[in-house]
């Protein structure tokens, strides 16, 4: 049967990495589109309806950069697949090919190939607003004689031409059969083809030399690359970025949590001594008021690697960082996916298709899920301010940092013993074009960092929800009569099951309650945070805000022989437990997807776990054995 | 070092930000057949003005600028691109 679920026309975006062409995408669909796009590359590749405003029934699907159609990575055989397979939609017969402005040289390469494909096509200029800047005039006659198609100048910055663009895309013929898969080009053909465009582009420019364009970022570049100053700004940026994760947050988190409390004491004030209004405040407004804390951090991350990918730096950090990831195997095209790993190993691992060497992939996206990511930040933040209660803010801090690194640190580790032990096979590739320097969008910036937040919440909302159901109810049954709250947690349903298993954590310095936390973490990191909030929120004044009343209940919280079961060794051993583990459903399944491998998917998850598992043993008893508790 | 035609690798090894500029003309490549097909299609091709910028720190890759653009290549990288030196 045939079912035209789609009867919107298709029209593909193809352009060489940093042509501009994502931000000619977000002006054509107003940057309103559904998919995982992440800092450093279009990841999938995104479709969205075209902004109202064009008045075009088109849909526009950006794929990721390629400079050929004869693909060397993952990411440029998705954009392959995206214009010749589709299931969903109707077959791909229109493409804007962007191009570079101050690129032509090297950019009409791929336009001469999707013309040579018989796909039909607009040319689109980008980078219009620099090339006026520099007084520079395009002679696009010579281009559209060449291509045999209609070319537009865009002007990135104010969205000019973009209007031009759409209208030539309605008057574009298309050709009754299908566009055709090219050869492979022989390297004659390449030079041959060069040549032709080389002269094409000088005919384009005139007299004018494009180079100039790239002046003033050759002089940032003295800077920013320099051999011992580059070093230096390479550690404020990243150091910048990750301590305003702290600083900047703090305000917006205590607001709130404020607000969480102030719910909290409304509803047990409006309907008190109820077992509903008792779930709805100490069960699911503490629980959602744990996590939903932590947005602001989550936010302020990614919006920081935003600014550096929109602006050009990336892939400056990358080159500077090449060099000391070649000895543990890897390449500075790790970089991105690695630091993107601390916000979310879902998004990192995606973007490892940048990687065009299957080894330097494989390698990365087993360590990707040690770096410390946004849903590690609430169990770090709360382990953290338990240590270091009533000190100064920067003591934690410090040692945040410290983590932070030393995930990258046992990601080293983890790479360089695999790198001795996998096979040496093909060859590890660079090679990266350093963008022009440009201002980011703020805009757009601010709307997609926001987008990205509000998913890391509903992500975790329902397993938060979920948890404190069973968690709440679990420790409140069957004698929620009972007025003594340390009896009624210790004869609850959830307390005789967590017996059960005590001696499986008993090692680890901690008891049922911090184990069922544990285990609820399975589900997603953070839950962990909201688990403790219920099972020691239990008897919270009012007086406090919910952060501080946990706070005080875990320094009050008893092992059951008597001696305390937050210390320095048991909270140290948690940090590491999480540090290591791979708790995270999305993740895995993320990993079978994209290696294409059960076992791989398999092989991280029990060895992290359990290797995570044993030396946090090992830690706790061992600090005990020094002497701290 | 006196092997002719030189590659890229030979055009310098300075640092970056130090003074002075080196310049060639790509001639030809040679060597892996993948990373010299991505050159090319990256937009290096016989003919083009080459310039190098230097080294980035650790022993990095090094930097050369071909006209509006500049590009990152490690030492094996630029060893498949041949040149006269202008």
């Amino acid at each position: 049967m045939h079912t035209n679920s789609n009867p919107l026309e298709i029209v593909a975006l193809v352009g060489a990495p940093n042509t501009g062409k994502t931000t000619l995408y977000n002006w054509l669909t107003n940057s309103k589109f559904k998919t995982v796009n992440y800092p450093g590359a279009t990841v999938e590749y995104a479709i969205g309806a075209a902004a109202e405003r064009l008045k075009a029934d088109y849909l526009f699907m950006d794929t990721p950069g390629t400079y050929s159609l004869f693909p060397k990575s993952s990411d440029e055989e998705v954009t392959l697949r995206a214009l010749y397979e589709h299931h969903r939609h109707q077959k791909v017969k229109k493409v804007i090919c962007v191009v570079d402005g101050s690129q032509l040289e090297r950019n009409l390469m791929l336009a001469e190939q999707i013309h040579a494909a018989g796909f039909s096509m607009v040319l689109v200029v980008t980078m219009s607003d620099l090339l006026r800047k520099n007084g520079m005039k395009l002679d696009v006659a010579a281009l559209k004689n060449k291509f045999n198609s209609p070319v537009v100048l865009f002007d990135g910055v104010l969205g000019e031409g973009l209007m031009k663009i759409v209208d030539e895309l309605k008057l574009l013929k298309v050709e009754e059969k299908d566009p055709k898969h090219l050869k492979t080009w022989s390297a004659e053909k390449i030079q041959q083809q060069s040549e032709i465009l080389r002269d094409l582009a000088a005919q384009a420019y005139g007299h004018v030399d494009a180079a100039k364009i790239y002046d003033p970022t050759a002089r940032i570049d003295r800077w920013l690359l320099h051999r011992f100053l580059g070093l230096l700004f390479f550690f404020l940026i990243m150091s910048t970025l990750f301590s305003s994760i702290f600083w900047l947050a703090k305000p917006f988190m205590d607001m709130i949590d404020k607000g969480f409390t102030w719910t909290a004491s409304e509803i047990l004030l409006l309907m008190p001594n109820s077992l509903f209004s008792e779930f709805l405040a100490h069960g699911l407004v503490a629980s959602l008021g744990a996590v939903s804390v932590f947005a602001p951090q989550i936010f302020i991350l990614f919006f920081g690697i935003g600014i550096l990918e929109s602006s050009g730096y990336l892939a400056r950090a990358a080159t500077l960082i090449d060099r000391p990831f070649s000895k543990v195997g890897l390449s500075g095209r790790s970089f991105v996916p690695i630091l993107s790993g601390f916000a979310c190993a879902v998004p990192a691992m995606m973007a490892t298709r940048n990687i065009s060497s299957k080894r330097d992939r494989w390698i990365t996206n087993f360590i990707i899920p040690l770096m410390t990511c946004s849903a590690r930040l609430p169990v770090y933040a709360l382990l953290l301010s338990f240590l270091f209660k009533d000190q100064p803010a920067w003591k934690p801090g410090v040692i945040l940092a410290l983590l932070y690194m030393g995930s990258l640190g046992i990601g080293a580790v983890v790479a360089a013993m695999l790198n001795k032990i996998l096979a040496k096979s093909e060859i590890s590739m660079f090679m990266m074009e350093l963008p022009l320097y440009r201002f980011p969008r703020w805009r757009v910036l601010l709307q997609q960092s926001f987008a990205r937040s509000k998913g890391y919440l509903f992500r975790a909302g329902p397993f938060i929800f979920v948890f404190a159901v069973i968690i709440w109810a679990g420790t409140t049954f069957p004698n929620y009569s009972e007025e003594n709250g340390a009896v009624k947690m210790e004869t609850s349903y959830l307390g005789r099951i967590g017996h059960a298993v005590e001696p499986a954590f008993e090692p680890m310095g901690v008891d049922w309650r911090v184990g069922v936390g544990l285990l609820s973490a399975f589900a997603a990191r953070e839950v962990f945070v909201s688990s403790m909030a219920i099972v020691f929120n239990v008897t919270s004044d009012d007086e406090e805000t919910q952060s501080q009343g946990l706070l005080s209940s875990m320094q009050k919280a008893q092992m059951p022989n008597g001696r305390l079961l937050f210390t320095v060794a048991s909270v140290s051993g948690l940090i590491l437990f999480f540090m290591i583990a791979l708790q995270c459903m999305s993740t895995f399944s993320v990993a079978v997807r994209e290696m294409g491998s059960w076992k791989f998917a398999m092989v991280q998850l029990v060895s992290f776990n359990v290797v995570a598992y044993i030396l946090a043993i090992a830690l706790v008893q061992g600090l005990r054995v020094i002497g701290v508790a | 070092m006196s092997s002719s035609p030189t590659s890229l690798l030979d055009l310098s090894t300075n640092s970056l930000g130090s003074a002075g500029e080196t310049r060639a003309r790509i001639t030809g490549f040679a060597g892996e057949v993948s990373i010299v097909e991505r050159l090319q299609e990256m937009g290096m091709h016989h003919g083009m003005i080459v310039q190098c910028l230097g080294r980035t720190p650790f022993k990095g890759p090094l930097l050369y600028r071909m006209g509006a653009t500049v590009v990152a290549l490690r030492n094996g990288e630029a060893q498949c691109i041949l040149i006269q030196t202008l």
